[in-house]
């Protein structure tokens, strides 16, 4: 379980980029984090990484303290940053030298993830493309079967038929003990990947909940009209009408459109926290 | 599970280094050992071009101080662009695994190519001797070597803390910083120096060494006595343990 | 597989499970993909496959043999088209009923183009 509690966080103490923030991210679920650009999402995860320290607050993952960069969180953590880096080596020599350090690799897994994303065998990684060194690292991460995989908008700079194989890997290596945390903008490129949402906007969470959640408060359809109808969040038109966020009161169950359920969370914040307040 | 040190992890880190930069390392460990075999070189004459050959020894000890120094400030380096950093400081091995084993790969290059040169030069000096005559005397005295291996060490260690102390352009900040300390230290000693004697005849010191006392007509030698001197050398010992020590407390409390 | 836009992905693999059983490419009593296989092949998450899943056991359409995998039932087929029925009758035909109203068409010439419908386009059951 990661634990995030009570975190604040800033490059000097008298700018904060998020405060008092609290987060609980259960196993076996795929969490997609969102947030407008300069939002926190990768200084909250490199804090989750123990790669910052927070200024307040405590984080704690499987009762280890991320900052203090034991080895035995380090073995059941990969982080998959925004801005990769691999040595100049071969795939080969790659996961020769690194793989022992996580027990559980699996080089099958491994392999058969570079199959799926359609990775040459046996070339140096030099001479890859960004895309494609992104794709050894993604299959490397997903290989070392990792208690915890966060990855930093892992879909930019991958080309259009990697996006589907990206949704297809990373669906087949959630397993009951893991947490999979994904940051990213491309909110299309995770629709129907994650089950659990995180919005982090102005230095808060503003929600934090599973799509199930969300799809019992909150219906996401086509109205002819979205004047004087008071349960809607967020309209915009469309062909139809008007495609609108709009509160469930019916119990309707429809699906979770993330990208207008961001736009409705960032319209409307104080609202949507009243909607998801527990009493 | 050990979360301080195993030989394992270590050893695994070990293996990650030789297979990131192991021919990087060969390769300058390489020009380095051709530069010096050319510029010591009993089969050379240097006299032929107005050179006296045991120059050419000093200058390569410049040359590898220098060099040595450059390498040793890149030690760390990695940790200090976000990209690499981030690939460092996860890695699944303690901190202090992470530090050990950047520090032998470091002193292992340093120690191997000061122990090179040491060796060459008693070698090649005495085959000089032999082969081409008028060339006496011109072994480095043992004190002066062992100046020179502590030099050697002090530049390296002040460079190893300067690679993870600072973030950018690391060598010319260490630099800066070495002169400036080596420029105070010897005005501080100057003026301890010329406390005891005379303002008239000229003396130089350098700081830990020697004094030189020139009179009008004399000459003479003020020497630290032996215990001084073995403090001393104590102290730098120490000195350079404490500069690796801070270079360890740097590399655990790293932000990226 | 494309989702459509407003039912919940769900409902829609349960579709899709239904119609693979329909059209007879997964044969009753037959084993189906793991969650984890089928998550994969749709690129969705295991736990809406899970959910999808549990939903058609409880349909009886679908069931679990512990540590084997999941199984169509023998009666799967009949069982889909009463739910489906269930399905159209509650959710579609109230939404069809509403266009019919709103262009004003009469029961008496859908009843004529039902026949003509069912005339030409399954000449085989009269």
């Amino acid at each position: 379980m990661i634990h995030v509690d009570g975190v604040s966080f800033g490059y000097s103490s008298n700018k904060l980029l998020f405060e008092n923030l609290s987060l609980k991210l259960h196993p076996g679920n795929i969490y997609g984090l969102l947030g407008k650009n300069g939002a926190g999402k990768s200084s909250l995860l490199r804090n989750i990484a123990g790669l910052l320290y927070p200024i307040a607050g405590r984080i704690e993952i499987d009762g280890c303290e991320p900052r203090k960069r034991q080895p035995s969180f380090l073995q059941d953590f990969f982080l998959i940053p925004e801005e990769i880096h691999l040595p100049s080596v071969t795939v080969e020599k790659y996961i020769e030298t690194l793989s022992p350090f996580y027990p559980n690799f699996d080089e099958s897994q491994f392999r058969k993830y570079l199959r799926e994303f359609d990775m040459p065998e046996g070339n140096k990684i030099t001479d890859l493309s960004y895309g494609q060194k992104k794709k050894v690292l993604i299959s490397f991460g997903l290989a070392t079967n990792t208690k915890h995989l966060i990855m930093d908008e892992p879909t930019n700079g991958l080309d259009i038929p990697s996006k589907s194989q990206f949704r297809k890997v990373v669906s087949s290596a959630l397993d009951p003990h893991r947490i999979i945390l994904i940051s990213t903008h491309q909110v299309r490129d995770l629709d129907n990947l994650i089950d659990s949402i995180i919005i982090l906007d102005d230095s808060k969470i503003l929600v934090h909940h599973s799509l199930d959640e969300i799809s019992e408060k909150l219906r996401f359809t086509t109205l002819v009209t979205a004047e004087d109808d008071n349960r809607v969040l967020y309209s915009e038109p469309s062909l139809k009408g008007y495609t609108v966020v709009m509160e469930n009161w019916e119990q309707e169950e429809s699906r979770v459109d993330l990208e207008r359920l961001f736009n409705a969370v960032m319209n409307n914040p104080a609202r949507i926290r009243k909607i998801f307040h527990r009493p | 599970m050990n979360q301080v040190f195993s030989f394992q992890r270590y050893w695994l880190l070990l293996k990650l280094d030789f297979a990131e930069n192991g021919r990087r390392n060969a390769l300058i460990f390489g020009v380095l050992f051709g530069l010096m075999l050319i510029m010591m070189s009993p089969v050379i004459d240097y006299r032929k071009f107005g050179f006296d050959p045991i120059v050419f020894h000093v200058l390569a000890y410049f040359m590898i101080t220098f060099c040595t120094s450059l390498f040793t400030s890149l030690v760390f380096d990695k940790y200090a662009s976000s990209n690499t950093g981030i690939n460092a400081i996860l890695i699944p091995a303690s901190q202090t695994e992470k530090y050990l084993a950047a520090l032998a790969a470091n002193l292992t290059f340093a120690t191997a190519l000061i122990a090179l040169y040491v060796g060459m030069h008693i070698w090649f000096v005495e085959i000089l001797e032999k082969e081409i005559p008028g060339i006496i005397n011109k072994k480095f005295h043992p004190s002066f070597i062992q100046l020179l291996v502590y030099t050697f060490f002090l530049i390296q260690s002040v460079c190893f803390l300067g690679s993870i102390y600072f973030k950018k352009a690391a060598y010319i900040k260490t630099a800066t910083v070495f002169f400036s300390a080596l420029i105070v230290f010897s005005l501080i000693n100057r003026t301890y120096v010329r406390n005891f004697t005379n303002e008239d005849p000229s003396v130089s010191a350098v700081p830990f060494g020697q004094w030189n006392v020139m009179g009008r007509n004399s000459m003479f030698l003020i020497e630290y006595s032996q215990s001084t001197f073995l403090l001393i050398k104590i102290f730098l010992v120490f000195f350079v343990l404490a500069l690796w020590y801070i270079a360890f407390v740097r590399l655990k409390e790293k932000e990226i | 597989m494309e989702f459509k836009d407003k039912q919940s992905i769900y409902l829609q693999i349960a579709d899709y499970i239904c119609e693979q059983l329909l059209l007879g490419k997964w044969p009753p009593g037959d084993r189906i993909p793991s969650v984890r296989d089928l998550a994969g092949t749709l690129e969705v998450n295991p736990n809406t496959v899970m959910r999808t899943y549990e939903y058609l056991q409880g349909k009886n359409i679908i069931f679990n043999k512990r540590g084997v995998g999941y199984f169509t039932d023998e009666q799967a087929t009949s069982r889909i088209r009463e739910y489906r029925k269930e399905r159209f009758l509650d959710s579609e035909l109230p939404e069809f009923f509403r266009t019919l109203y709103l262009l004003d068409i009469s029961i008496e010439e859908l009843q004529r183009r039902y026949k003509t419908f069912i005339e030409t386009a399954y000449p085989a059951t009269l």
